[in-house]
């Protein structure tokens, strides 16, 4: 690679992982949904199973698939769910759909959606029951993109592949998940079949994705070069359970993406996954911290990537999820909420502060900014 | 077609899981409560599983019907929630 071109690659990398940062971990003093107009994308630690949460800043829900079991319902309690506007089962495989019955009982949503596959089970015909007894409307994918507005956040539905009577991963429903530039692609369990068709009906729905939630669990039959090479996300999310029976995910998998320097958030190492976003900028939280055992420090300062060292962990360490007054760069100051970027000169020229109260001595701070800006800074 | 298998052991908190083993080695798991009331660890059971195309046609059926009762109410189009 010439020289200019491998700066620019460096700079781009290093600009990801800065806008990464700060990556929260447990406890923050405000869940992370609760930044006023930031949308959220929750991968939930259902064991080996996909469960995500979709939250818009003017507190519409969504959820795309309800993992292997009723767990889904705790962890929905956890995260302050009352009440759901939509609940997708992303394909008819009970490790998606399996807490779906407790979660419509416990969370009653308005609409749900699901494709006609002709894949079945008797715990998938009671679903189906639920939803007509209960009277919830139910949709489904088309043939064209169906666009679904959750606030000022868009699920686009991907047009729906061609029945596939053999495999039912390939009868996924895709979601692209948009929130300003910020995007989340969840592609089910679609294996190469599938995806190839996407790729050919509707590559723009695919391309360019902020993070890409891994199809199936991190198998090697859900991700591949072209499919990567379309979807280029800066952060991929595998969905698994701990020590699961699959050997989820494939270690080919993890090499395609250890290739392309893309970081990877793993529920069964990391917990769940929160994803926030501005519509500019966006953070990774997770919770329980990550037990990766990475040094933090080779994040603090990100340096050069090594190509020849192919080895060398790149996934952003979770530090307490607090941006440093004294010591962040002016970009981490602006992933603040409300942090633009004169107030992060005029933070900076104010340094050193003795106590996150000393921000009313900033311009343009007052006690009310202070309170909102307050969870998500620290002086150390 | 039957196949044979050891009871090697139970297991869990409740010792609700049965961990049976094929000649050939492979461990399987099946919940205590599918096994004979009897059955103790060191004893062989027979496992036969055979197609159930009547019950298999009339689940299809069942679910057909009632996608095809769902799909009826779809508005179609964009959705604004």
């Amino acid at each position: 690679m010439r020289p200019a071109a491998w700066r620019s690659l460096a700079l781009k990398r290093i600009l990801v992982l800065l806008l990464a940062l700060p990556v929260a971990s447990c406890s923050p003093r405000v869940p992370p949904h609760a930044m006023p107009g930031a949308a959220t994308v929750t991968i939930l630690d259902v064991g080996q199973g996909d469960a995500i949460l979709i939250r818009s800043p003017e507190g519409k829900t969504a959820l795309v698939d309800a993992g292997p079991s009723s767990k889904v319902v705790s962890l929905l309690r956890e995260q302050g769910v009352g009440t759901l506007d939509l609940v997708v089962v992303s394909h008819h495989h009970a490790d998606h759909y399996g807490g779906m019955d407790d979660v419509i009982r416990a969370f009653h949503p308005r609409v749900f959606l699901a494709s006609s596959s002709s894949h079945t089970s008797e715990q998938y015909l009671r679903l189906l029951r639920l939803v007509r007894d209960r009277g919830i409307q139910a949709i489904g994918p088309t043939q064209e993109p169906r666009t679904i507005e959750l606030g000022s956040v868009v699920l686009t539905i991907f047009p729906q592949a061609p029945n596939d009577l053999n495999e039912e991963n390939n009868n996924s429903i895709g979601v692209r998940v948009t929130f300003g530039a910020f995007s989340v692609l969840l592609p089910g369990d679609a294996q190469g079949a599938e995806r190839r068709w996407w790729e050919d009906v509707a590559p723009a729905l695919c391309a360019d994705a902020t993070v890409l939630k891994l199809a199936h669990h991190g198998s090697r039959n859900g991700t591949d070069r072209p499919w990567l090479n379309l979807v280029r996300p800066k952060v991929a999310v595998a969905s698994l359970g701990k020590n699961n029976d699959y050997h989820h995910p494939h270690p080919q998998t993890l090499e395609l993406l250890e290739q392309d320097q893309i970081p990877l958030l793993r529920t069964d190492r990391d917990g769940t996954v929160t994803l926030r976003s501005d519509g500019i900028h966006w953070q990774v939280f997770t919770h329980p911290p990550s037990l990766s055992g990475w040094p933090i420090d080779e994040y603090r300062t990100p340096r050069r990537p090594k190509l020849s060292r192919p080895s060398r962990p790149r996934f952003p360490v979770p530090n307490d999820g607090r941006v440093s007054l004294n010591r962040a760069s002016r970009t981490q100051l602006r992933t603040i909420p409300g942090v633009g970027r004169v107030l992060a000169d005029r933070i900076v020229k104010r340094r050193p502060f003795r106590s996150v109260d000393d921000l009313v001595d900033v311009a343009g701070i007052g006690a009310k900014r202070l309170e909102e800006i307050r969870p998500y800074v620290r002086v150390d | 077609m039957k196949t044979r298998l050891s009871i090697d052991r139970f297991e869990g908190d409740s010792q609700e899981i049965a961990v049976l083993l094929a000649e050939d080695g492979t461990s399987i798991n099946l919940p205590r409560r599918l096994l004979p009331r009897d059955a103790r660890p060191g004893e062989i059971v027979s496992l036969s599983l055979v197609r159930d195309l009547k019950a298999t046609r009339k689940l299809a059926d069942q679910t057909r019907a009632i996608q095809n009762e769902l799909k009826a109410t779809d508005p179609g189009g964009d959705l604004k929630l």
